[in-house]
């Protein structure tokens, strides 16, 4: 017989130490010098296993960037395979789109690189974690880096071997940490999978992390506003001409607030919205603008400083979802 | 000649082939003077004022352990946080135990609230399970324990902090505090937890420059160099020099440890490739060249170490054919194969010894292929080219090793503590049972040490244990005998920690072995473990070290 309490140490010990580890690091320096929040790059941490689909989706985001200038950072750039007609520049180390974009390999130093990024004039960033990393160890890099905001984080999985992987006990543990951790799922090759199918790959996710946001999705296709806080920019809303397999429903609050942040963070908190994302600005009782930011069930509420629409967009995949989370904004007394 | 101290044991193994037994051993300014019996050495006791130590009269003396791969500073961050998880864990002092449930975890944190009284230092904890430890912990439950002392928990999977009110008002939140991912009770209260990225971030900050702080490196040099001691070691080698804070750093810590007396080894830094050629650029050699030349026979550097593919335990060394049971989560090194003859070049060809990390049979095949490269662009002879862990490997790759003149630092703990479980889980039986081939290097006439890479992978640091791996080859199972050719004797794996560790760190001709004018580094044993049954020498204990001469109680 193995010994049992080695056998279930597996991997998962060593993993875990790394993460708490890469946590204390991250945050061995205050983080008290934080520039204003517009002066902060977005970073985008996408995750999934290998086979998983990051490469389609990166792919579609590169080429459907919709005026924005995305950074996709790598672990291979040859793999990313982008459309031959928008490459402007191409060395092994990176390449250049003619759309604004650019797309390179993931350097051995990460903080430099995204403080290289910081300084060109990019929208976000998008990091391609490795399919066997947990993404925990990466978010903490770049929450202890005062140049950027950590947007968000993505997973992405592939419902045809979901099941096969959640039974192997060695990769089962960093799967099912790597669902949890994100702010959104998507569950890729939508095209390759039958209804039911589909259904029970919902309900895994469900399991192993319960609210988390599924979004279906096929060869990679999504608007960028749903996983890039960036692609909200100034309530521009949905392209619904954009061809997609799933739909998604918008709505606008206006007049945003007034609110108290403390008990507006309670609110999302308690809350069980079925938000995918949120944005916009907010007052409070003093007349002061607040920018809120809201990605599945995280949330984040900053002073803001300068002007901005007391307004707010939301965005949910069903409308009784939306309908719900419209009601808690218009009904809400938040004291003020 | 200063003066001489003769210190007598019951039996001194000297690992001196030639003179393998003495009953007592001289010593002046921490140099061997004489080894041998008060009667041998008359001819210096006549000559020079001298007295006799018999402290060690009833015990048996041997040269001082050498772990040959250790990574100390590094490793005792783990010392600082208390480990509450549901499974076993290795800890300094040996595995720890998992705890069951959430009321085991709270009389654990009780107990060390007990022994607490500095209420400006949290109590740190690591490896909450709040699914299979019953629930999650929160504020109030931490609070009964003690509202004076802050304690501060981090669950397994570490996106959850668990505080009590103290800690809280460290992490500098109340109830008026904005942030997702700050807990709290339906009334509105705070309720101790702090989850998700920004959260744990928030509230780990008081707590990171504690345990992992500007002194976080100094503090672990003198907790595991303890630790390294307890075992016997006298003398180990930092594998990944520079990797975490830097050169000059890690460097200064281990300077001051020693000169302020709170790091009873000798260490050798082996600096990280990749941080020496991005930080020195074409300056590298002659920054080794200057450290050597302000280094000391306690603090010093040699060599220069490659990291070339994953870890044992995590599945990701990379396998030749048929490759692994299940998934392939091999990785390999930041520096690609096709460039590895050109970045070792250097280094080679300056007559700098190469530490290269294999741990799968392909990258052992990709090391050896690059050991020939460098042969045959420029032939060297007695480079001691160390392939470090050789967890997987083959008889025919052992040859090759010995071929081309190179060696073996292995890590033997795995045969016990990791073997069985990969024959299920990665590797397959085959490769499973023949971890860490020492048999096949002997027969090969390859050098081999033995080394923990403590505690960056799951094992304990003992040299005696890593002596008892080797000849008994016993799986977790207790009763295995996993891959019984590749068992070696007794002397071999006694070898395998003292002379020829000395030899794989290239100072054979001044440690590893009691001989005429070597440091006088001794490890003192209540048992000697050339008479003890051999399923027993993990069990004899440490009594004493001697580092120059002097003991390090």
């Amino acid at each position: 017989m193995v010994n049992q309490p080695i056998e279930s140490s597996s991997n998962g010990l060593d993993a875990a130490w790394e993460t708490v580890l890469s946590t204390l690091r991250s945050v061995r320096r205050p983080k008290e010098l934080d520039p204003p929040l517009a002066a902060q790059l977005d970073v985008m941490l996408l995750t999934g296993f290998l086979g998983s689909g990051k490469t389609t989706l990166l792919r579609h985001l590169l080429e459907n960037a919709q005026g924005l200038q995305i950074a996709v950072v790598v672990n291979d750039v040859g793999s990313v395979e982008v459309d031959a007609h928008l490459i402007r520049d191409m060395t092994s180390q990176q390449i250049s789109l003619s759309n604004g974009c650019v797309c390179c390999a993931l350097s051995d130093d990460l903080s430099e690189q995204l403080k290289r990024i910081h300084a060109e004039p990019y929208d976000v960033v998008v990091i391609e974690a490795s399919g066997v990393s947990d993404p925990v160890n990466i978010s903490q890099v770049i929450e202890g880096m005062p140049e950027c905001r950590l947007d968000g984080i993505v997973a992405v999985v592939d419902p045809t071997s979901l099941e096969t992987y959640l039974n192997r006990v060695e990769i089962s543990h960093l799967l099912s940490r790597q669902i949890q951790t994100a702010h959104l799922v998507l569950l890729s090759k939508g095209d390759l999978i039958n209804e039911s199918d589909q259904q029970k790959a919902v309900d895994a996710v469900s399991a192993i992390s319960p609210g988390s946001r599924i979004i279906p999705i096929s060869e990679g296709r999504i608007q960028p506003s749903v996983v890039l806080s960036a692609a909200l920019k100034g309530i521009s809303l949905l392209n619904s001409d954009e061809q997609v397999d799933f739909r998604f429903v918008t709505s606008v609050i206006s007049p945003a607030g007034p609110w108290n942040p403390v008990e507006l963070g309670w609110l999302l908190d308690q809350s069980e919205h079925r938000l995918l994302r949120g944005k916009g600005w907010f007052a409070d009782g003093n007349g002061n603008l607040h920018q809120l930011q809201i990605v599945g069930r995280r949330w984040s509420i900053d002073e803001w400083v300068g002007d901005a629409p007391t307004e707010l967009v939301l965005i949910s995949s069903n409308p009784d979802g939306l309908t719900e989370a419209e009601a808690m904004f218009r009904e809400c007394n938040l004291d003020v | 000649m200063e003066d001489i101290t003769v210190y007598t044991a019951a039996q001194i193994h000297t690992m001196d082939p030639g003179r393998p037994e003495a009953s007592a051993v001289a010593v002046s300014q921490g140099r061997i003077v004489s080894v041998g019996s008060i009667e041998t050495m008359q001819p210096w006791l006549r000559r020079y004022p001298h007295s006799i130590d018999d402290r060690y009269q009833d015990k048996v003396m041997m040269p001082g352990f050498i772990d040959p791969h250790t990574h100390l500073r590094l490793s005792g961050t783990y010392m600082g946080l208390e480990y509450v998880g549901p499974i076993d864990s290795a800890a300094p002092d040996g595995i720890r135990k998992g705890l069951p449930s959430r009321d085991a975890v709270l009389n654990q944190l009780r107990a060390l609230a007990a022994e607490h009284d500095d209420p400006s230092v949290p109590i740190t904890a690591w490896g909450y399970d709040p699914a299979s430890q019953e629930g999650h912990l929160d504020r109030d439950m931490l609070d009964e324990i003690s509202d004076s002392v802050p304690i501060w928990v981090i669950a397994y999977a570490p996106h959850i902090v668990y505080a009590n009110t103290p800690m809280i008002q460290m992490i500098g939140v109340d109830d008026d505090s904005v942030g997702h991912g700050i807990g709290r009770y339906p009334d509105g209260r705070l309720n101790g937890w702090f989850v998700e990225t920004e959260a744990t971030a928030l509230a780990t900050r008081p707590v990171a420059r504690q345990v992992y702080g500007p002194n976080a490196g100094r503090d672990a040099i003198d907790r595991m160099g303890a630790v390294a001691k307890g075992a016997g070691v006298t003398t180990t080698a930092d594998l990944v020099w520079g990797m975490a804070d830097g050169f000059e750093p890690e460097w200064n810590d281990h300077a001051a440890a020693i000169a302020e007396g709170t790091f009873p080894l000798r260490i050798f830094m082996i600096p990280f490739e990749p941080k020496l050629v991005r930080e020195f650029g074409s300056d590298m050699l002659h920054f080794l060249d200057t450290k050597r030349a302000e280094g000391s026979a306690r603090l010093n550097t040699h060599g220069v170490k490659y990291v070339n593919d994953g870890s044992y335990p995590s599945m990701t060394l990379v396998m030749n054919e048929p490759g692994y049971l299940d998934e392939d989560g091999a990785h390999t090194g930041e520096i690609p194969w096709e460039h590895m003859v050109e970045r070792m070049l250097p280094f080679w060809k300056a007559g700098i010894q190469i530490h290269s990390h294999a741990n799968g049979d392909r990258t052992l095949d990709m090391t050896l292929d690059t050991l020939e490269a460098l042969q045959r662009i420029h032939p060297r002879f007695d480079h001691r080219f160390t392939v470090e862990h050789y967890c997987i490997s083959s008889p025919a790759q052992a040859r090759r090793l010995a071929a081309l003149g190179g060696q073996a630092s292995v890590n033997i703990y795995f045969v016990h503590f990791r073997a069985q479980l990969h024959s299920e889980h990665g590797f397959g039986p085959d490769r499973s049972e023949a971890t860490a081939r020492l048999g096949s290097l002997q027969r090969a006439g390859a050098p081999f040490a033995l080394h923990s890479d403590f505690n960056l992978v799951v094992t304990p640091l003992s040299p005696l244990l890593a002596a008892w791996c080797a000849v008994n080859r016993l799986g977790a199972d207790g009763e295995t005998v996993m891959a019984p050719g590749e068992r070696i004797s007794v002397d071999s794996a006694l070898r395998a920690i003292t002379i020829d560790a000395a030899y794989i760190l290239n100072r054979d001709h001044c440690l590893g072995s009691l001989e005429v004018g070597k440091h006088a580094d001794f490890t003192i044993l209540d048992d000697d473990p050339y008479e003890v049954a051999a399923e027993q020498i993990k069990d004899i204990t440490v009594h004493d070290t001697v580092l120059d001469g002097e003991s390090t109680n």
